[in-house]
Protein backbone atom coordinates (compact mmCIF):
# COMPACT_ATOMS: atom_id res chain seq x y z
CA UNK A 1 0.00 0.00 0.00
CA UNK A 2 1.28 3.46 -0.94
CA UNK A 3 -0.96 6.43 -0.25
CA UNK A 4 -0.62 9.32 -2.65
CA UNK A 5 -2.49 12.29 -4.08
CA UNK A 6 -3.30 13.53 -7.55
CA UNK A 7 -4.05 17.24 -8.04
CA UNK A 8 -5.77 18.47 -11.17
CA UNK A 9 -4.30 21.89 -11.93
CA UNK A 10 -6.87 22.49 -14.65
CA UNK A 11 -9.67 22.09 -12.10
CA UNK A 12 -8.12 24.03 -9.20
CA UNK A 13 -9.67 27.49 -8.88
CA UNK A 14 -7.20 28.74 -6.25
CA UNK A 15 -9.89 29.27 -3.61
CA UNK A 16 -7.80 28.03 -0.65
CA UNK A 17 -10.76 26.06 0.75
CA UNK A 18 -8.32 23.15 1.16
CA UNK A 19 -5.96 25.33 3.24
CA UNK A 20 -8.79 26.34 5.55
CA UNK A 21 -10.17 22.80 5.81
CA UNK A 22 -6.69 21.65 6.82
CA UNK A 23 -6.43 24.31 9.50
CA UNK A 24 -9.87 23.38 10.80
CA UNK A 25 -9.16 19.64 10.86
CA UNK A 26 -5.66 19.87 12.32
CA UNK A 27 -5.96 23.01 14.46
CA UNK A 28 -2.70 24.62 13.34
CA UNK A 29 -1.80 27.98 14.88
CA UNK A 30 -1.52 31.44 13.34
CA UNK A 31 0.89 31.59 10.41
CA UNK A 32 1.18 27.80 10.13
CA UNK A 33 -0.11 26.20 6.94
CA UNK A 34 0.41 22.50 6.40
CA UNK A 35 -0.93 23.10 2.94
CA UNK A 36 -1.37 26.27 0.96
CA UNK A 37 -2.09 27.44 -2.58
CA UNK A 38 0.63 29.36 -4.38
CA UNK A 39 -0.75 31.89 -6.84
CA UNK A 40 1.57 33.06 -9.63
CA UNK A 41 1.11 35.20 -12.69
CA UNK A 42 2.56 34.81 -16.17
CA UNK A 43 2.54 36.72 -19.47
CA UNK A 44 1.48 40.28 -20.17
CA UNK A 45 -1.90 41.78 -20.92
CA UNK A 46 -3.80 40.71 -22.99
CA UNK A 47 -2.14 37.30 -22.65
CA UNK A 48 -1.73 37.45 -18.87
CA UNK A 49 -2.70 34.39 -16.78
CA UNK A 50 -2.94 33.38 -13.14
CA UNK A 51 -1.89 29.92 -11.93
CA UNK A 52 -2.79 28.13 -8.73
CA UNK A 53 -0.47 25.49 -7.29
CA UNK A 54 -1.69 23.64 -4.20
CA UNK A 55 1.41 22.81 -2.13
CA UNK A 56 1.65 20.26 0.69
CA UNK A 57 4.01 17.57 1.94
CA UNK A 58 4.62 15.19 -0.97
CA UNK A 59 5.02 12.15 1.30
CA UNK A 60 8.06 11.43 -0.84
CA UNK A 61 9.15 7.90 -1.74
CA UNK A 62 12.74 8.85 -0.88
CA UNK A 63 12.19 11.63 1.68
CA UNK A 64 15.23 13.78 2.40
CA UNK A 65 13.58 14.84 5.67
CA UNK A 66 13.61 11.26 6.99
CA UNK A 67 17.15 10.66 5.76
CA UNK A 68 18.56 13.60 7.73
CA UNK A 69 16.43 13.25 10.89
CA UNK A 70 19.05 12.26 13.49
CA UNK A 71 16.69 10.43 15.84
CA UNK A 72 14.28 8.68 13.44
CA UNK A 73 11.42 10.96 14.52
CA UNK A 74 10.52 11.36 10.84
CA UNK A 75 9.95 8.06 9.07
CA UNK A 76 7.91 6.44 6.35
CA UNK A 77 5.07 4.23 7.55
CA UNK A 78 4.14 0.94 5.89
CA UNK A 79 1.28 2.72 4.09
CA UNK A 80 3.68 5.17 2.43
CA UNK A 81 2.83 8.16 4.62
CA UNK A 82 5.80 10.17 5.93
CA UNK A 83 5.08 10.86 9.60
CA UNK A 84 6.73 12.65 12.54
CA UNK A 85 6.74 11.21 16.04
CA UNK A 86 6.19 14.34 18.17
CA UNK A 87 7.40 12.48 21.25
CA UNK A 88 10.78 11.76 19.66
CA UNK A 89 11.45 14.99 17.75
CA UNK A 90 14.29 17.01 19.30
CA UNK A 91 13.44 20.17 17.35
CA UNK A 92 16.75 20.39 15.46
CA UNK A 93 14.95 21.52 12.28
CA UNK A 94 17.40 19.66 10.04
CA UNK A 95 14.36 18.20 8.23
CA UNK A 96 13.08 21.71 7.51
CA UNK A 97 16.34 22.69 5.85
CA UNK A 98 16.47 19.40 3.90
CA UNK A 99 12.94 19.48 2.48
CA UNK A 100 13.17 21.00 -1.01
CA UNK A 101 9.51 22.11 -0.85
CA UNK A 102 9.54 24.05 2.46
CA UNK A 103 6.38 22.36 3.69
CA UNK A 104 7.39 21.76 7.30
CA UNK A 105 6.59 24.06 10.21
CA UNK A 106 8.26 24.60 13.59
CA UNK A 107 5.88 24.84 16.56
CA UNK A 108 7.10 28.05 18.20
CA UNK A 109 4.19 28.42 20.59
CA UNK A 110 0.77 26.89 21.26
CA UNK A 111 -0.78 29.60 23.40
CA UNK A 112 -1.08 32.40 20.85
CA UNK A 113 -4.31 32.56 18.89
CA UNK A 114 -5.73 34.55 16.02
CA UNK A 115 -7.56 37.09 18.15
CA UNK A 116 -6.41 39.77 20.59
CA UNK A 117 -8.99 38.70 23.19
CA UNK A 118 -7.11 35.47 23.87
CA UNK A 119 -7.76 31.90 22.75
CA UNK A 120 -11.23 30.92 21.57
CA UNK A 121 -12.80 27.71 22.92
CA UNK A 122 -11.84 25.95 19.69
CA UNK A 123 -8.23 27.19 19.91
CA UNK A 124 -8.01 26.09 23.54
CA UNK A 125 -9.17 22.63 22.54
CA UNK A 126 -6.80 22.11 19.59
CA UNK A 127 -3.55 24.04 20.11
CA UNK A 128 -2.47 21.90 23.06
CA UNK A 129 -1.99 18.99 20.67
CA UNK A 130 0.91 20.79 19.02
CA UNK A 131 4.09 20.21 21.01
CA UNK A 132 6.19 23.38 21.27
CA UNK A 133 9.77 22.98 20.02
CA UNK A 134 8.96 20.21 17.54
CA UNK A 135 8.39 20.14 13.79
CA UNK A 136 5.10 19.32 12.05
CA UNK A 137 3.67 18.93 8.59
CA UNK A 138 0.77 17.48 6.60
CA UNK A 139 -0.17 14.01 7.81
CA UNK A 140 -2.52 13.18 4.91
CA UNK A 141 -5.07 13.40 7.76
CA UNK A 142 -4.03 9.94 8.98
CA UNK A 143 -6.73 10.12 11.69
CA UNK A 144 -9.43 10.42 9.01
CA UNK A 145 -7.85 7.92 6.63
CA UNK A 146 -7.84 5.33 9.44
CA UNK A 147 -11.62 5.75 9.61
CA UNK A 148 -11.90 5.20 5.87
CA UNK A 149 -12.44 8.90 5.10
CA UNK A 150 -10.58 11.17 2.69
CA UNK A 151 -8.17 13.85 3.98
CA UNK A 152 -10.04 17.06 4.90
CA UNK A 153 -8.67 18.99 1.91
CA UNK A 154 -9.88 16.35 -0.57
CA UNK A 155 -13.27 16.21 1.13
CA UNK A 156 -13.64 20.01 0.98
CA UNK A 157 -12.32 20.97 -2.48
CA UNK A 158 -15.35 22.52 -4.26
CA UNK A 159 -13.80 22.00 -7.72
CA UNK A 160 -13.05 18.30 -7.15
CA UNK A 161 -9.41 18.98 -8.00
CA UNK A 162 -7.93 16.69 -5.32
CA UNK A 163 -7.86 12.89 -5.36
CA UNK A 164 -6.47 10.60 -2.67
CA UNK A 165 -5.90 6.87 -2.53
CA UNK A 166 -3.60 3.88 -2.80
CA UNK A 167 -1.20 4.30 -5.72
CA UNK A 168 -0.48 0.54 -5.64
CA UNK A 169 -4.13 -0.40 -6.15
CA UNK A 170 -4.83 -0.34 -9.92
CA UNK A 171 -8.56 0.01 -9.16
CA UNK A 172 -8.07 3.22 -7.12
CA UNK A 173 -9.02 6.56 -8.61
CA UNK A 174 -5.49 7.95 -8.17
CA UNK A 175 -3.90 4.97 -9.98
CA UNK A 176 -6.41 5.29 -12.82
CA UNK A 177 -5.77 9.04 -13.12
CA UNK A 178 -2.03 8.42 -13.37
CA UNK A 179 -2.57 5.74 -16.03
CA UNK A 180 -4.79 8.13 -18.01
CA UNK A 181 -2.30 11.00 -17.59
CA UNK A 182 1.15 9.61 -18.36
CA UNK A 183 2.53 13.19 -18.34
CA UNK A 184 1.60 13.73 -14.69
CA UNK A 185 4.30 15.85 -13.02
CA UNK A 186 5.89 15.97 -9.61
CA UNK A 187 7.54 19.03 -8.06
CA UNK A 188 11.31 19.50 -8.35
CA UNK A 189 12.04 15.97 -9.61
CA UNK A 190 15.73 16.91 -9.77
CA UNK A 191 15.82 16.85 -5.94
CA UNK A 192 15.54 13.06 -6.16
CA UNK A 193 12.91 12.76 -3.43
CA UNK A 194 10.30 11.02 -5.66
CA UNK A 195 7.13 12.81 -4.50
CA UNK A 196 3.85 10.89 -4.20
CA UNK A 197 1.78 13.99 -4.91
CA UNK A 198 1.21 14.25 -8.66
CA UNK A 199 -0.02 17.19 -10.72
CA UNK A 200 -2.10 16.64 -13.88
CA UNK B 1 58.61 53.57 33.99
CA UNK B 2 60.28 52.35 30.79
CA UNK B 3 58.31 51.90 27.55
CA UNK B 4 58.49 48.13 27.65
CA UNK B 5 57.42 48.08 31.30
CA UNK B 6 54.36 50.24 30.56
CA UNK B 7 53.47 48.05 27.55
CA UNK B 8 53.76 45.02 29.79
CA UNK B 9 51.47 46.66 32.35
CA UNK B 10 48.88 47.51 29.65
CA UNK B 11 49.00 43.95 28.37
CA UNK B 12 48.46 42.46 31.80
CA UNK B 13 45.49 44.81 32.46
CA UNK B 14 43.93 43.68 29.18
CA UNK B 15 44.69 40.08 30.11
CA UNK B 16 43.04 40.50 33.50
CA UNK B 17 39.90 41.82 31.84
CA UNK B 18 39.46 38.85 29.50
CA UNK B 19 38.22 36.42 32.16
CA UNK B 20 35.49 38.65 33.68
CA UNK B 21 34.30 39.91 30.28
CA UNK B 22 34.16 36.39 28.83
CA UNK B 23 32.50 35.15 32.03
CA UNK B 24 29.89 37.92 31.80
CA UNK B 25 29.13 36.98 28.18
CA UNK B 26 28.80 33.33 29.18
CA UNK B 27 26.36 34.29 31.95
CA UNK B 28 24.34 36.34 29.43
CA UNK B 29 24.30 33.29 27.13
CA UNK B 30 23.00 31.03 29.88
CA UNK B 31 20.40 33.67 30.83
CA UNK B 32 19.21 33.75 27.19
CA UNK B 33 18.88 29.98 27.26
CA UNK B 34 16.84 30.11 30.46
CA UNK B 35 14.53 32.73 28.88
CA UNK B 36 14.16 30.46 25.86
CA UNK B 37 13.37 27.44 28.03
CA UNK B 38 10.70 29.37 29.91
CA UNK B 39 9.10 31.33 27.05
CA UNK B 40 9.77 28.84 24.24
CA UNK B 41 11.24 29.31 20.77
CA UNK B 42 8.86 32.20 20.06
CA UNK B 43 11.62 34.48 21.40
CA UNK B 44 13.75 33.56 18.37
CA UNK B 45 13.58 34.91 14.82
CA UNK B 46 10.89 32.89 13.03
CA UNK B 47 11.88 33.32 9.43
CA UNK B 48 14.45 30.63 8.70
CA UNK B 49 15.17 27.39 10.59
CA UNK B 50 18.94 27.68 11.05
CA UNK B 51 20.44 31.02 12.07
CA UNK B 52 23.23 32.39 14.23
CA UNK B 53 23.19 29.51 16.75
CA UNK B 54 24.15 27.00 14.08
CA UNK B 55 26.67 29.44 12.57
CA UNK B 56 28.35 29.83 15.99
CA UNK B 57 28.21 26.05 16.47
CA UNK B 58 30.04 25.51 13.15
CA UNK B 59 32.56 28.24 14.07
CA UNK B 60 33.32 26.80 17.51
CA UNK B 61 33.47 23.16 16.41
CA UNK B 62 35.74 24.25 13.54
CA UNK B 63 37.93 26.25 15.95
CA UNK B 64 38.27 23.20 18.23
CA UNK B 65 39.22 20.99 15.31
CA UNK B 66 41.64 23.56 13.92
CA UNK B 67 43.38 23.84 17.31
CA UNK B 68 43.72 20.04 17.56
CA UNK B 69 45.24 19.98 14.07
CA UNK B 70 47.65 22.78 15.10
CA UNK B 71 48.69 20.80 18.17
CA UNK B 72 49.29 17.71 16.03
CA UNK B 73 51.21 19.82 13.48
CA UNK B 74 53.46 20.93 16.36
CA UNK B 75 54.04 17.39 17.60
CA UNK B 76 54.72 16.05 14.13
CA UNK B 77 57.25 18.78 13.37
CA UNK B 78 55.14 20.36 10.61
CA UNK B 79 54.86 23.59 12.63
CA UNK B 80 57.72 23.20 15.15
CA UNK B 81 56.98 26.60 16.70
CA UNK B 82 53.80 25.09 18.16
CA UNK B 83 55.48 22.17 19.89
CA UNK B 84 55.54 23.87 23.28
CA UNK B 85 51.96 25.07 22.89
CA UNK B 86 50.48 21.60 22.96
CA UNK B 87 48.74 21.95 26.32
CA UNK B 88 47.30 25.38 25.60
CA UNK B 89 46.05 24.23 22.21
CA UNK B 90 44.34 21.19 23.73
CA UNK B 91 42.71 23.32 26.44
CA UNK B 92 41.52 25.70 23.69
CA UNK B 93 40.13 22.80 21.65
CA UNK B 94 38.24 21.32 24.63
CA UNK B 95 36.83 24.77 25.51
CA UNK B 96 35.68 25.32 21.90
CA UNK B 97 33.99 21.92 21.68
CA UNK B 98 32.17 22.43 24.99
CA UNK B 99 30.96 25.86 23.83
CA UNK B 100 29.89 24.29 20.50
CA UNK B 101 27.83 21.77 22.49
CA UNK B 102 26.23 24.68 24.37
CA UNK B 103 25.24 26.27 21.04
CA UNK B 104 23.49 23.07 19.97
CA UNK B 105 21.61 22.88 23.27
CA UNK B 106 20.48 26.46 22.68
CA UNK B 107 19.31 25.60 19.20
CA UNK B 108 17.29 22.47 19.97
CA UNK B 109 13.55 22.90 20.51
CA UNK B 110 13.56 19.89 22.87
CA UNK B 111 17.07 19.82 24.39
CA UNK B 112 16.15 17.26 27.06
CA UNK B 113 15.47 14.71 24.34
CA UNK B 114 19.10 14.77 23.20
CA UNK B 115 19.35 11.25 24.69
CA UNK B 116 17.51 10.13 21.53
CA UNK B 117 20.90 10.38 19.79
CA UNK B 118 21.83 7.28 21.83
CA UNK B 119 18.55 5.39 21.94
CA UNK B 120 17.35 5.98 18.39
CA UNK B 121 20.24 7.11 16.18
CA UNK B 122 19.65 7.38 12.44
CA UNK B 123 22.96 6.60 10.78
CA UNK B 124 21.94 8.12 7.46
CA UNK B 125 21.90 11.52 9.21
CA UNK B 126 25.09 13.58 9.11
CA UNK B 127 24.05 15.01 12.47
CA UNK B 128 24.51 11.62 14.12
CA UNK B 129 28.01 11.24 12.67
CA UNK B 130 28.86 14.76 13.76
CA UNK B 131 27.67 13.93 17.28
CA UNK B 132 29.72 10.72 17.38
CA UNK B 133 32.88 12.34 16.01
CA UNK B 134 32.52 15.23 18.48
CA UNK B 135 32.17 12.83 21.41
CA UNK B 136 35.14 10.71 20.36
CA UNK B 137 37.31 13.75 19.66
CA UNK B 138 36.54 15.37 23.03
CA UNK B 139 37.44 12.11 24.82
CA UNK B 140 40.68 11.82 22.80
CA UNK B 141 41.56 15.48 23.51
CA UNK B 142 41.14 14.85 27.23
CA UNK B 143 43.25 11.68 27.08
CA UNK B 144 45.99 13.52 25.16
CA UNK B 145 45.90 16.29 27.73
CA UNK B 146 45.95 14.25 30.93
CA UNK B 147 48.23 11.43 29.77
CA UNK B 148 51.67 11.62 31.40
CA UNK B 149 53.56 10.44 28.32
CA UNK B 150 52.97 12.52 25.21
CA UNK B 151 52.23 10.45 22.12
CA UNK B 152 52.31 12.01 18.71
CA UNK B 153 50.42 8.99 17.35
CA UNK B 154 47.50 9.51 19.70
CA UNK B 155 47.42 13.22 18.92
CA UNK B 156 47.64 12.36 15.22
CA UNK B 157 44.57 10.13 15.58
CA UNK B 158 42.78 12.94 17.44
CA UNK B 159 43.59 15.31 14.57
CA UNK B 160 42.05 12.81 12.13
CA UNK B 161 38.77 12.64 14.09
CA UNK B 162 38.86 16.45 14.44
CA UNK B 163 39.24 16.68 10.66
CA UNK B 164 36.24 14.33 10.42
CA UNK B 165 34.13 16.79 12.43
CA UNK B 166 34.88 19.63 10.02
CA UNK B 167 34.18 17.59 6.89
CA UNK B 168 30.97 16.10 8.32
CA UNK B 169 29.73 19.55 9.26
CA UNK B 170 30.34 20.64 5.66
CA UNK B 171 28.33 17.64 4.52
CA UNK B 172 25.48 18.48 6.91
CA UNK B 173 24.77 21.30 4.47
CA UNK B 174 26.17 19.87 1.24
CA UNK B 175 24.02 16.70 1.18
CA UNK B 176 20.78 18.72 1.22
CA UNK B 177 19.00 19.08 -2.12
CA UNK B 178 19.04 22.84 -1.53
CA UNK B 179 20.37 25.69 -3.71
CA UNK B 180 23.67 27.27 -2.53
CA UNK B 181 24.38 24.41 -0.03
CA UNK B 182 24.34 21.52 -2.48
CA UNK B 183 28.04 21.85 -3.35
CA UNK B 184 30.98 19.49 -2.95
CA UNK B 185 33.17 22.47 -2.09
CA UNK B 186 31.51 23.21 1.26
CA UNK B 187 33.46 20.63 3.34
CA UNK B 188 36.70 22.03 1.85
CA UNK B 189 35.64 25.58 2.70
CA UNK B 190 34.83 24.44 6.26
CA UNK B 191 38.29 22.88 6.57
CA UNK B 192 40.08 26.03 5.42
CA UNK B 193 37.89 28.13 7.72
CA UNK B 194 38.72 25.85 10.68
CA UNK B 195 42.44 26.34 10.10
CA UNK B 196 41.99 30.10 9.57
CA UNK B 197 40.16 30.40 12.91
CA UNK B 198 42.72 28.29 14.81
CA UNK B 199 45.66 30.22 13.36
CA UNK B 200 43.91 33.53 13.98
CA UNK B 201 43.16 32.59 17.60
CA UNK B 202 46.85 31.87 18.13
CA UNK B 203 47.88 35.14 16.52
CA UNK B 204 45.27 37.02 18.55
CA UNK B 205 46.75 35.52 21.70
CA UNK B 206 50.39 36.00 20.83
CA UNK B 207 50.43 38.79 18.25
CA UNK B 208 53.65 38.72 16.29
CA UNK B 209 55.20 35.68 17.97
CA UNK B 210 54.59 33.30 15.09
CA UNK B 211 55.92 34.40 11.73
CA UNK B 212 55.06 31.02 10.20
CA UNK B 213 51.41 31.31 11.29
CA UNK B 214 51.14 34.78 9.83
CA UNK B 215 52.22 33.34 6.50
CA UNK B 216 49.59 30.59 6.73
CA UNK B 217 46.85 33.15 7.31
CA UNK B 218 48.12 35.33 4.46
CA UNK B 219 47.86 32.28 2.20
CA UNK B 220 44.47 31.04 3.37
CA UNK B 221 42.42 34.25 3.51
CA UNK B 222 42.43 34.87 -0.26
CA UNK B 223 41.68 31.17 -0.77
CA UNK B 224 38.32 31.66 0.96
CA UNK B 225 37.50 34.43 -1.47
CA UNK B 226 38.56 32.26 -4.41
CA UNK B 227 36.25 29.46 -3.19
CA UNK B 228 33.38 31.92 -3.08
CA UNK B 229 34.11 33.05 -6.65
CA UNK B 230 34.35 29.43 -7.85
CA UNK B 231 30.93 28.66 -6.36
CA UNK B 232 29.35 31.71 -7.94
CA UNK B 233 30.93 31.13 -11.36
CA UNK B 234 30.04 27.44 -11.49
CA UNK B 235 26.49 28.11 -10.35
CA UNK B 236 25.84 30.92 -12.78
CA UNK B 237 27.65 29.76 -15.91
CA UNK B 238 24.63 27.94 -17.35
CA UNK B 239 22.25 30.48 -15.91
CA UNK B 240 20.55 28.01 -13.54
CA UNK B 241 17.87 30.29 -12.16
CA UNK B 242 17.98 29.21 -8.51
CA UNK B 243 21.79 29.42 -8.34
CA UNK B 244 21.68 32.81 -10.02
CA UNK B 245 19.10 33.94 -7.46
CA UNK B 246 21.44 32.82 -4.67
CA UNK B 247 24.34 34.79 -6.15
CA UNK B 248 22.14 37.86 -6.63
CA UNK B 249 21.03 37.64 -3.02
CA UNK B 250 24.66 37.75 -1.87
CA UNK B 251 26.05 40.29 -4.31
CA UNK B 252 23.22 42.81 -4.60
CA UNK B 253 20.29 41.49 -2.56
CA UNK B 254 19.41 41.55 1.12
CA UNK B 255 22.61 39.70 2.08
CA UNK B 256 24.89 42.10 0.16
CA UNK B 257 25.91 44.24 3.19
CA UNK B 258 26.96 41.05 5.00
CA UNK B 259 28.68 39.48 1.99
CA UNK B 260 30.66 42.61 1.14
CA UNK B 261 31.26 43.17 4.85
CA UNK B 262 32.91 39.75 4.91
CA UNK B 263 34.97 40.49 1.78
CA UNK B 264 36.25 43.86 3.07
CA UNK B 265 36.48 43.37 6.85
CA UNK B 266 36.89 39.61 7.11
CA UNK B 267 39.29 39.00 4.22
CA UNK B 268 40.80 42.10 2.58
CA UNK B 269 41.58 44.16 5.68
CA UNK B 270 43.20 41.37 7.72
CA UNK B 271 45.12 40.32 4.60
CA UNK B 272 46.54 43.84 4.14
CA UNK B 273 47.32 44.19 7.86
CA UNK B 274 49.21 40.90 7.86
CA UNK B 275 51.17 41.86 4.74
CA UNK B 276 52.17 45.20 6.25
CA UNK B 277 55.87 44.82 6.98
CA UNK B 278 56.14 47.32 9.82
CA UNK B 279 52.90 46.19 11.52
CA UNK B 280 53.02 46.10 15.30
CA UNK B 281 51.71 43.23 17.39
CA UNK B 282 48.44 45.16 17.88
CA UNK B 283 47.81 45.27 14.12
CA UNK B 284 48.43 41.53 13.81
CA UNK B 285 46.01 40.88 16.66
CA UNK B 286 43.40 43.10 15.02
CA UNK B 287 43.85 41.21 11.75
CA UNK B 288 43.38 37.92 13.60
CA UNK B 289 40.19 39.06 15.36
CA UNK B 290 38.80 40.35 12.04
CA UNK B 291 39.58 37.01 10.39
CA UNK B 292 37.61 35.12 13.09
CA UNK B 293 34.66 37.53 12.82
CA UNK B 294 34.89 37.15 9.02
CA UNK B 295 34.53 33.37 9.25
CA UNK B 296 31.49 33.76 11.51
CA UNK B 297 29.95 36.19 9.01
CA UNK B 298 30.74 33.84 6.11
CA UNK B 299 28.97 31.00 7.92
CA UNK B 300 25.90 33.14 8.64
CA UNK B 301 25.83 34.22 4.96
CA UNK B 302 26.06 30.63 3.75
CA UNK B 303 23.36 29.40 6.13
CA UNK B 304 20.94 32.21 5.34
CA UNK B 305 21.53 32.14 1.57
CA UNK B 306 20.62 28.43 1.52
CA UNK B 307 17.32 29.03 3.27
CA UNK B 308 16.30 32.42 1.93
CA UNK B 309 15.01 31.14 -1.41
CA UNK B 310 11.86 29.13 -0.67
CA UNK B 311 10.28 26.76 -3.16
CA UNK B 312 7.27 29.01 -3.56
CA UNK B 313 9.41 31.91 -4.85
CA UNK B 314 10.56 35.25 -3.45
CA UNK B 315 13.13 35.65 -0.70
CA UNK B 316 12.93 35.33 3.06
CA UNK B 317 14.68 37.91 5.23
CA UNK B 318 16.46 37.07 8.46
CA UNK B 319 17.65 39.08 11.40
CA UNK B 320 18.49 37.36 14.68
CA UNK B 321 16.46 38.28 17.77
CA UNK B 322 18.07 39.86 20.86
CA UNK B 323 17.93 36.47 22.60
CA UNK B 324 19.75 34.80 19.69
CA UNK B 325 22.44 37.48 19.64
CA UNK B 326 22.88 37.14 23.43
CA UNK B 327 23.00 33.34 23.15
CA UNK B 328 25.57 33.44 20.36
CA UNK B 329 27.83 35.92 22.20
CA UNK B 330 27.37 33.72 25.28
CA UNK B 331 28.67 30.68 23.41
CA UNK B 332 31.71 32.58 22.13
CA UNK B 333 32.32 34.04 25.61
CA UNK B 334 32.00 30.57 27.15
CA UNK B 335 34.78 29.24 24.89
CA UNK B 336 37.16 32.05 25.94
CA UNK B 337 36.13 31.77 29.60
CA UNK B 338 36.72 28.01 29.74
CA UNK B 339 40.04 28.40 27.95
CA UNK B 340 41.40 31.06 30.32
CA UNK B 341 40.05 29.17 33.32
CA UNK B 342 41.60 25.92 32.05
CA UNK B 343 44.93 27.60 31.48
CA UNK B 344 44.91 29.17 34.95
CA UNK B 345 43.89 25.91 36.59
CA UNK B 346 46.06 23.42 34.75
CA UNK B 347 48.85 25.77 33.73
CA UNK B 348 50.33 25.74 30.27
CA UNK B 349 53.67 24.25 31.12
CA UNK B 350 55.09 22.91 27.91
CA UNK B 351 54.62 19.22 27.31
CA UNK B 352 58.40 18.98 27.24
CA UNK B 353 58.43 19.14 31.04
CA UNK B 354 56.88 15.69 31.23
CA UNK B 355 59.09 14.84 28.37
CA UNK B 356 59.61 11.60 26.66
CA UNK B 357 62.68 11.16 24.47
CA UNK B 358 60.45 11.88 21.47
CA UNK B 359 59.66 15.34 22.84
CA UNK B 360 63.28 16.24 23.38
CA UNK B 361 64.19 15.32 19.83
CA UNK B 362 61.64 17.67 18.37
CA UNK B 363 62.56 20.52 20.71
CA UNK B 364 65.56 21.59 18.70
CA UNK B 365 63.68 22.73 15.56
CA UNK B 366 61.08 24.41 17.73
CA UNK B 367 63.72 26.50 19.41
CA UNK B 368 65.39 27.19 16.09
CA UNK B 369 62.19 28.67 14.65
CA UNK B 370 61.43 30.73 17.74
CA UNK B 371 64.94 32.17 17.63
CA UNK B 372 64.75 32.84 13.91
CA UNK B 373 61.44 34.65 14.45
CA UNK B 374 62.92 36.73 17.26
S1 LIG C 1 7.75 16.96 0.85
FE1 LIG C 1 9.42 17.49 2.24
S2 LIG C 1 8.59 17.00 4.26
FE2 LIG C 1 7.29 15.96 2.80
S3 LIG C 1 8.18 13.90 2.61
FE3 LIG C 1 9.05 15.15 0.96
S4 LIG C 1 10.97 15.91 1.82
FE4 LIG C 1 9.73 15.20 3.55
S1 LIG D 1 13.25 18.55 13.90
FE1 LIG D 1 12.46 16.62 14.65
S2 LIG D 1 11.67 15.57 12.83
FE2 LIG D 1 12.99 17.23 12.12
S3 LIG D 1 15.03 16.31 11.84
FE3 LIG D 1 15.01 17.17 13.91
S4 LIG D 1 14.31 15.48 15.19
FE4 LIG D 1 13.80 14.90 13.10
Amino acid sequence: MRYGMVISLSRCIGCNACSIACKHENGTGPGVFWRKVIITESGKYPQAAMHALPLLCNHCEDPSCAKVCPVKATKMDANGMVTIDAKKCIGCRYCMTACPYNVRAYVRSNDKGYFDEGLTEYEKAVYGEHKVGTVEKCTFCAQRVEEGKNPACVQTCPAKALFFGDLDDPASQVAKLLTDNPNAKTLKPEAGTKPKVFYI
Amino acid sequence: MTNSASNEAKRSTAGNLILPVAGLLAVIGVACWVVQLIVGPSVLADTIPWGVYIAAFFLLAGAGSGLVMMAAAGDWGILPALKDWRRSLLIGAAASYIAAGFMILLDLGQPVRIYNFFVSPNFTSMFVWDFLFLLVTVVLVLICFFRKETSKWLLGLTAVTALGIVLIEGWILAVNPVTVWNSALIPVVFLVEAIVVAVAVLLAAKGDAFESLKKILIGLLPLLLIFSLIEMFAGNYMGASQEAAGTKLLLTGSLAPFYWGWVVLGVALPFVLLLWKGARAGAVKLAAVLAVCGVLLAKINLLVAGQALPFEGGTIGYFPSIVEIGGMLGGLGLAVFLFVLGKNFFGDAPAAVEASAETEEAKAPAEAETEAEA
